[in-house]
């Protein structure tokens, strides 16, 4: 019985948080948001670091890397970093489950190439045609689409089963192809760029196919997908909601009003109180889920759900305190709060909102509960956990 | 990360459930589990709990074989509470001996008052109760007045205690009091073990809002006892007392958590048999989303709890962190509080044997008001986590 972190985890966190202090540094982050431009060097960087293909779905003895995932995911929160690092360790840890694709898997793990994922598709659909295939639809949410160099996608391949559901294929899109049209999708966090791409009669070759076409492995690849995102997600949103609530901690112990520091006011302290409590249940909600889905824990989707609706709701809050125990200074563009806040809400509302996922739980937690008791039965409840 | 039990605390568990299942009276700890009235006769009842737990070998589990106890660990410590507390099986009447004055002696106490006290504490024959509290000392419990003084070789204790749980079926008090009024208010404090027949000690019962008298108040009025009833020390009795608080807490999560939970199983329950606008509450998208966020929280609360596990076992003590777990359950316990009544909706007045759930949410309502006080205020413990843990100033 031990929940904490081993010497081996302690330092990747470490060594991460000090690459991101120094590489992406608020002034990086505040370039980042005017040239909508991965800065140069910083995919080579994460790439020497190991830190892209860090996640392995066929697991070993170790786990599936998991633990690891989690701890890059809050540094990633805590700098506001600019790279689609979540659509490279997920789709990535996607990528390697085919061996087909393995030239362009260690492409993408060594650094040559950018990875993201279309998180969702709007009716993308790939019909036969003279040549093989051609696609048309819309895909949405795709994070850094216009610095990617493949796309991890989910189309339907008409005729290639029985629902749906089953059609679905994981795709690699070009996006230097013509027939495609990339759109800035306006996202409120500009640390973290949303894109729509359209195409139209876009070729695909039976080589850019993940596995196989349709028959449900797709759907269940994908499915796999959303969930570690989501937990990944999650963890984005400790890593922002921490940092927020040591930098306001520390603005308290400087900033002076009414002749005294102002962290010295117990409203501010009980503020900062119940950001810390929302922080820490935040970081033992992800924790406990990566070691579910480390272990194959039969509790491993709801621990997802409990961690993506908590942190959704609780890690936006923490944020918005922030800028409130700012005060005036927290409100202006220069100060960094909001763009916590905004990297933290638009997470909260992708891979699954708070909504979505406390459905999935009252699915176990409601309709599902074992050992229910009739009211006015004497039998003592006794219940599993 | 390891969030496993190994084979043979695994077998402790089914050990510990089995004893459980064949020991625990048919009904105990479900809302239709009719008490006497007769306060002596409760009392008896869950003293008879403490004998049995004592004979099946569970008391002071964790504590030296020497002193009554059974010589293991925290560890399966926490999985008979864990098991209590999925079979809803009561604490017993000596919680305050076995959470609080156990770990104290076993800490600071001398070797004489060991023997003397731990084994007639765990057999079930001494219930202690705890006299920190007073009328102008709650919060600010350093800011103490019940006093003490060395006459003719006794110590001679005058003042008043308050929100003392289980006095009137207490044989003996451990009392903090004032023996010096010169030092500074944490310095001049010394921790007593007081007998409860003594001459000079009134009880007075407490009802709480809950409609329950687990408590009262307890005046001392020139009550001599001998002068080895020190622990640790003359004015040393402020480190005595902050020594032990929280740690054997700590064991208490699990146990804390499955009970919340086996309390959320019957709202579901309830709220299955309630209808609003045709259908059934617990398929009323607003209920479920609220339901599903309390499930998350208690889940959360079982995270917490294997945490501070962990670090008991790890690290042999709980760091000021402790307060996160304290300010988690009693706030999310008011919340379910809430959620029973909104549940409840115009069924929420009736609280007698023929209303829904007879009355088991509304206990959930009440009795959590008073969790949110006890053992440190919600207030006091957010001023810990702010100055002791994220160092704001003072």
């Amino acid at each position: 019985m031990f929940f904490g972190f081993n010497d081996e985890e302690k330092m990747l966190r470490r060594s991460v948080r000090d690459m991101f202090k120094n590489k992406n540094t608020s002034e990086h982050v505040r370039a980042f948001m005017k040239e909508q431009t991965i800065p140069p060097g910083l995919h080579k960087l994460l790439a020497d670091q190991g830190l892209l293909g860090i996640i392995d779905l066929n697991g070993s003895q170790d786990g599936k890397g998991m633990v690891n995932a989690i701890l890059v995911a809050q540094e990633a929160g805590r700098f506001l970093l600019t790279y689609p690092l979540l659509e490279s360790m997920v789709g990535l840890a996607a990528l390697k489950t085919c061996s087909k694709q393995e030239e362009v898997a260690s492409e993408i793990e060594s650094g040559e190439k950018v990875l993201t994922v279309a998180w969702t598709s709007v009716d993308a659909k790939a019909r036969r045609s003279e040549n093989g295939y051609v696609i048309d639809g819309t895909l949405r949410e795709v994070p850094f689409a216009k610095d990617a160099d493949v796309i991890l996608a989910n189309v339907r391949i008409l005729g290639m089963g029985q629902t749906p559901n089953e059609e679905e294929t994981l795709v690699l899109i070009d996006p230097k192809n013509p027939n495609l049209v990339i759109r800035d999708a306006n996202s409120m966090d500009l640390t973290y760029p949303l894109y729509e791409v359209s195409l139209l009669n876009y070729p695909l070759n039976e080589s850019a196919v993940v596995n196989r076409m349709g028959m449900g492995a797709g759907h269940q690849l994908m499915e796999q997908m959303l969930k570690i995102g989501a937990l990944l997600l999650s963890a984005e949103i400790v890593g922002c909601a921490e940092r927020t609530l040591y930098d306001t901690v520390e603005y308290t112990k400087q900033r002076k009003q009414f002749g005294k520091l102002i962290g010295s006011f117990q409203a501010l302290k009980h503020m900062a109180a119940d950001m810390y409590l929302k922080v820490e249940s935040g970081k033992s909600a992800i924790e406990y889920a990566a070691w579910a889905v480390d272990t194959d824990n039969e509790d491993a989707d709801l621990a997802i759900s409990i961690a993506k609706s908590y942190t959704s709701s609780n890690g936006v809050q923490v944020c918005g305190d922030a800028i409130q125990m700012h005060g005036g200074i927290g409100y202006t563009w220069e100060n960094d709060m909001h763009l916590f806040f905004k990297r933290a809400r638009r997470s909260a509302a992708v891979l699954g909102d708070s909504y979505y996922h406390r459905e999935n739980i009252a699915k176990v937690a409601i309709d599902g509960i074992e050992g229910k008791r009739e009211v006015g039965s004497k039998k003592p409840i006794v219940v599993e956990v | 990360m390891d969030l496993s039990f190994n084979e043979k605390q695994e077998e402790y568990r089914q050990h510990a459930r089995e004893w459980l299942i064949n020991n625990i009276p048919e009904g105990w700890g479900t809302p239709e589990f009719e008490w006497p009235d007769d306060e002596v006769e409760r009392g008896r009842i869950l003293r008879d709990w403490d004998r049995k737990l004592y004979e099946g070998g569970f008391a002071g589990i964790a504590w030296p074989k020497e002193y009554g106890g059974q010589g293991l660990t925290h560890v399966e410590d926490i999985i008979f509470n864990e098991e209590a507390g999925k079979l809803n099986a009561p604490g017993g009447i000596n919680v305050l001996g076995k959470l609080l004055l156990g770990p104290t002696l076993l800490l600071f106490g001398t070797e004489d008052q060991k023997q003397r006290f731990l084994p007639p504490l765990l057999r079930g024959d001494e219930v202690w109760c705890q006299g920190f509290s007073e009328p102008n000392a709650g919060s600010d419990l350093a800011a103490i007045q019940t006093r003490a003084e060395l006459v003719d070789d006794k110590w001679v204790i005058n003042g008043q205690k308050v929100w003392t749980s289980f006095a009137h079926h207490a044989d003996w008090c451990f009392v903090l009091a004032r023996t010096d009024q010169e030092l500074p208010p944490h310095k001049g404090i010394t921790f007593f073990l007081v007998p409860m027949d003594s001459e000079g000690i009134t009880v007075r019962p407490l009802v709480q809002i809950n409609g329950n008298r687990d408590f009262n108040e307890v005046f001392f009025d020139h009550v001599s006892i001998p002068k080895e009833n020190v622990v640790g020390g003359v004015n040393n009795g402020w480190k005595v007392a902050m020594g032990t608080l929280g740690f054997e807490r700590g064991t208490l999560a699990l146990g804390r958590q499955v009970r919340f939970q086996n309390e959320f199983n019957t709202m579901v329950k309830i709220s299955e048999s309630l209808k609003k606008n045709g259908e059934s509450i617990s398929e009323n998208s607003y209920y479920r989303q609220k339901m599903a966020e309390l499930f998350a929280e208690i889940r959360i609360l079982r995270y917490h709890g294997l945490k501070t596990i962990s670090q008991l076992l790890n690290e042999g003590k709980l760091g000021p962190e402790a307060s996160l777990q304290k300010l988690f359950w009693s706030t999310m316990h008011v919340n379910m509080g809430k959620l029973g009544l909104e549940i409840l909706g115009e069924e929420g007045p009736y609280i007698g044997k023929e209303s829904v759930g007879r009355g088991v949410l509304q206990e959930i309502d009440f009795g959590s008001r008073g969790e949110t006080i006890y053992a440190g205020t919600t207030q006091i413990q957010k001023n810990i986590i702010a100055e002791r843990v994220l160092g704001m100033p003072r």
